[in-house]
């Protein structure tokens, strides 16, 4: 017996017929896949299945736009004109009332909070340094005491200048010093910048106006010239472009403008606006200048690193201490904080990538809270409309008009919030550029301005919440099913199980997210305060402290000018009581440790970096000094006299007896080396250098000034605060060609609390939204899920179910989410806050008192939140409800 | 004739449908524009001009009964409308009018 084999029929390719059936015409449906039925099977016999198929999917492939664009312009296919359809979506957005506009805040909220700190986190940490050319520079770093420095030694320098080969130009810059211009009658200073001639070429920006700075420029005896930026040359001259070619009414010296550089270039912070031209680094210097090296056009990036790389392993380390060896980093990818290649600020303590970087983290949980709270109320609300849904079903209405009418109200909501979260992000980026301590403004590489693709994004998001939740409802909706249901007066609407399991996971994250933000919130705030009230060592109230900066070629010599802002001082009955001292606090930038020798012992006892303080004997008085123990050096003490801070001596002579001790830093045998004698142990003053990386080895020591000396800085105790101006203008009158500086003592502290400051305004502000925004949307749930199970309530009560049970029945599930949520957030927070313990100070990441206070804050709120629409479900009549159905 | 233009597309279309006369049906039209013309033809894009064409009373479409050897489903036949017929000679008119004395050759840049 043979077996006969039957011919198998060629099939077209299933998913690109599928595909098509779905999206031709349905007039044109039939017909056309006929055709195309018929001529694969020719090809098929013809030329083969195989190619019979790729015929067919490239049919399907080029026949998708056109049928997509016959759908969409026939208006008897269900796609009703796009006006039409935006018609009748925008009546579904009119009749939910309360939802639409909740709807709307929560997108604007979402929106406008995460792009002002996506905005200002891309302007600190991501953004990369603003030049074009940055990815084809390097820069040089070694970490150091502290922290990372940008230097090279004269060895590395000029082997890297060797070889012109792998490098185009090696360019030096640096610090300036301050510029003193008259504007406007008062005198300003204006920091400058030093660079190589070429450097802005090599980074790829040219001025605005005018020439860049030229090799010859720097030559000695050349012209002095100077680049300034457009700003500084619209308030010297007006016009920018008149001020080129002019000099520079420095008040000590003259500059001639070359080139205006636009108002916004940053080299390398805001504060500078003119640069210098630097002569060519000489051989056997490079040891303190930082270099921006740019690599020759062609050679890979990779292959200048690793020559650097090899070159520094191959020279044995000459560097003294624990400077650690060069590395050559992209620019571009170093770091976008320009203290990094500048030097600038390494004992700043602000941080500021890395508290943007934790902002990023509670802007995600808000906006997240947000988008569970949309779909949240999309789903309550979904009980409402799914009688609507049901009813335009049973009238002819087909799933996709309903899908498409859902599609264009979800896009209504989420643009109507999307624009005002855009408007206020705008507002937002703005308050956030204002509010910026200027320390942490200093540093910006970048200008913080809004970035509207997190916006955008944001704005995706939020729809596709939306979409996600509402398409799901409708079509559930649409299903024959639930029609079925309706006409045999189904006996509950409170959604599927799904719906429900879907709505209180979305509740309980709502909840955890927002208790994990409120302890985040409370942890920064208990912070700030800890650092404000933190004992500072003296008594910080009406004080005020005056600097007097004199130009280089000063009308009078220091002490005269002294004299008499002091006798000016001395009359005024609002200074109550003022001193002399040669800083003020806390600034201290720099210093190197030293060793500390006991007199007469045989080794050293350590190292410290000792800030020192020159002050007059009245010092101690006005700023209100806690002495430990001993004294305070009189009038006429020796200047070898010294007061020392209390963790100084703590940590030196643990067994109490500082006072009366003799100590050098350095060997006191070696010629030069002065000896102190501890008269006094004085509280521990806190120094803006003590968040450095090494900064809590600084200590501060008080030593009397030399008698004639004139520092021109004062430490005032005012009457009140509010007289700070006046006294200020009394001393600008007395130096008028002098730059006179006058700032509270409060306010220079809180300076360096900056990034603090912020941290908890922001993690404060967004702890407080999504509270807010979480509890709001518990009642809104609550209370749509009341209002639709309001039958379902008259039936259980009309058969005898007692109130206790109708009020159970709605405030179990809402409670036993809220219960579940602050679980799951306190557990959250503990974790979270682990990352950032560091930064928390007067409360650990394991602060009982903060986790019980959110958590009972919490579960009191939503028992509110819920408690209303619970007793609006034990008030509803079963004979009035009955009757009305 | 105002308002009776042909777009390039939609005159190959009325062609091969005057040019298959009672025989024109999708499958076929398809067949002749890229037979004659070399051009590929994709069958949305067909359907979307048949149907733009019967809108503008060019074409009278109409689907066969439902046929065995096509799983029972039509085919659909077109055939010109007089109003058709005239957009075509008007076209072809037109065309002849713009092609008159015309040399196509490219200019030589200066």
């Amino acid at each position: 017996m043979t077996m006969s084999t039957v011919p198998s029929v060629p099939r077209p390719p299933r998913v690109a017929r599928w595909l098509l059936q779905h999206l031709l015409h349905a007039d044109d449906r039939e017909p056309a896949l006929a055709d195309l039925d018929e001529e694969f099977e020719t090809r098929a016999t013809r030329d083969g299945v195989h190619l019979a198929v790729r015929w067919y999917r490239a049919q399907v492939r080029q026949s998708l736009g056109p049928a997509l664009l016959r759908r969409v312009a026939t208006t008897d296919a269900g796609w009703r004109s796009v006006p039409t359809e935006l018609r009748w979506a925008w009546r579904g957005v009119r009749a939910r009332r309360f939802g639409g506009v909740a709807h709307v805040g929560l997108v604007a909220l979402a929106v406008g909070a995460s792009a002002v700190v996506f905005s200002a986190a891309d302007s600190f940490a991501f953004r990369q340094a603003p030049y074009p050319n940055a990815t084809r520079l390097l820069i040089f770093q070694r970490t150091s005491p502290v922290g990372i420095i940008d230097m090279l030694q004269p060895n590395e320098y000029l082997a890297l200048r060797a070889r012109s080969d792998l490098f185009s130009g090696l360019y030096a810059h640096g610090m300036g010093p301050t510029f003193y211009v008259r504007i406007t009658g008062v005198i300003e200073p204006v920091r400058t910048y030093d660079v190589q001639p070429g450097l802005f070429e090599a980074l790829g920006v040219l001025p605005r106006w005018g020439r860049p700075l030229l090799p010859g420029d720097a030559r000695a005896g050349s012209e002095p010239v100077a680049l300034v930026r457009e700003d500084l040359a619209r308030s010297l001259f007006g016009d920018p472009v008149a001020a080129i070619g002019q000099t520079i009414p420095g008040v000590d010296a003259s500059r001639r403008i070359v080139g205006i550089m636009s108002a916004g270039f940053r080299f390398p912070t805001s504060v500078e606006k003119m640069w210098r031209p630097l002569a060519d680094v000489p051989a056997g210097a490079g040891r303190t200048a930082p270099i921006i090296a740019s690599v020759a056009p062609g050679v890979p990036m990779q292959v200048a690193e690793e020559f650097v790389e090899a070159y520094v392993r191959s020279t044995a380390p000459t560097l003294r201490g624990s400077i650690g060896p060069a590395k050559a980093v992209p620019l571009s990818t170093a770091t976008k904080d320009p203290r990094a290649y500048t030097n600038a600020g390494a004992f700043n303590g602000l941080d500021a990538p890395r508290l943007f970087e934790t902002l990023l983290g509670t802007a995600t949980c808000l906006a997240l809270v947000v988008c569970l709270n949309v779909a949240g109320l999309e789903l309550a609300t979904a009980i409402g409309r799914a009688r609507v849904h049901a009813v335009q079903t049973a009238l002819g209405a087909t799933r996709g008009t309903l899908i498409r009418t859902a599609l264009f109200e979800g896009i209504i909501l989420t643009m109507t919030g999307a624009v005002a979260g855009v408007g206020l992000a705008a507002w937002g980026t703005r308050a956030l550029a204002a509010a910026l301590p200027q320390a942490l403004d200093q540093i910006l590489a970048n200008p913080i301005d809004l970035d509207l693709r997190t916006a955008v994004f944001m704005a995706v998001v939020a729809l596709a919440a939306t979409l996600m939740t509402s398409l799901a409802v409708v079509w559930q909706a649409s299903r024959p099913m639930l029609a079925d249901r309706l006409r045999r007066d189904a006996p509950t609407l409170t959604g599927s199980r799904a719906q429900n399991a879907i709505r209180h996971a979305f509740m309980t994250g709502e909840i955890a997210l927002c208790s994990v933000l409120l302890v985040i919130a409370v942890l920064a705030v208990r912070t700030y305060t800890a650092h404000l009230n933190e004992d500072k060592g003296f008594d910080g109230t009406n004080l005020a402290a005056i600097t007097v900066s004199q130009p280089s070629k000063p009308s009078r010599p220091a002490r005269d000018l002294d004299r008499e802002i002091a006798a000016r001082l001395q009359a005024d009955p609002r200074v109550l009581a003022w001193a002399r001292a040669d800083r003020v606090l806390p600034g201290f930038r720099g210093g190197s440790a030293s060793y500390l020798w006991r007199q007469g012992a045989a080794s050293t006892i350590g190292q410290v970096v000792l800030a020192p303080f020159g002050v007059d004997a009245a010092y101690f008085g006005t700023m209100g000094i806690r002495l430990v123990s001993g004294q305070f050096p009189g009038v006429d003490e020796s200047q070898d006299r010294i007061v020392v801070d209390e963790a100084f001596a703590r940590r030196f002579w643990p067994s109490g007896d500082a006072v009366g001790a003799r100590f050098s830093l350095g060997r006191a045998e070696v010629p030069g080396t002065q000896v102190y004698e501890t008269a006094g142990v004085a509280a521990h003053i806190r120094l803006d250098a003590a968040t450095a990386p090494n900064g809590g080895d600084v200590f501060v020591f008080h030593r009397l000034l030399k008698p004639d000396a004139a520092p021109l800085t004062y430490v005032l105790r005012l009457a009140s605060a509010g007289q700070l101006g006046d006294v200020a203008a009394l001393t600008r009158s007395v130096a008028d060609d002098c730059i006179v500086r006058a700032t509270m003592m409060d306010d220079r502290y809180a300076q360096i609390y900056g990034d603090t400051r912020i941290a908890a305004g922001l993690s404060g502000a967004f702890g407080i939204m999504a509270f807010v925004v979480a509890m709001v949307g518990l009642y809104g749930v609550t209370a749509f899920l009341v209002a639709g199970r309001t039958r379902e309530i008259g039936i259980r009560l009309a058969l005898g179910a007692d109130r206790r049970d109708i009020r159970r029945l709605v405030l179990r599930p809402a409670l036993g989410c809220v219960a579940l949520g602050i679980s799951a957030g306190i557990a959250g927070a503990l974790f979270a806050s682990r990352l950032v313990e560091t930064r928390l100070i007067g409360s650990g990441s394991t602060d009982v008192a903060a986790y019980v206070g959110v958590a009972v804050a919490v579960a009191v709120t939503a028992l509110l939140a819920t408690w209303r629409p619970a007793r609006r479900a034990v008030k509803v009549d079963p004979a009035i409800t009955l009757r009305a159905e | 004739m105002p308002g009776a233009f042909l777009a390039e597309f939609e005159l190959y279309v009325m062609l091969a449908v005057a040019r298959l006369k009672e025989d024109a049906y999708g499958a076929l039209v398809r067949q002749e524009i890229e037979h004659r013309t070399g051009r590929p033809v994709s069958v949305g894009a067909l359907y979307t001009t048949l149907a733009r064409l019967e809108a503008k009373g060019f074409l009278r479409l109409r689907n066969s009964k439902p046929e065995a050897g096509l799983r029972g489903r039509p085919r659909r036949y077109c055939r010109l409308t007089p109003r058709g017929a005239e957009a075509v000679r008007h076209s072809a008119r037109m065309m002849a009018r713009m092609m008159d004395g015309l040399d196509v050759s490219p200019v030589a840049p200066k």
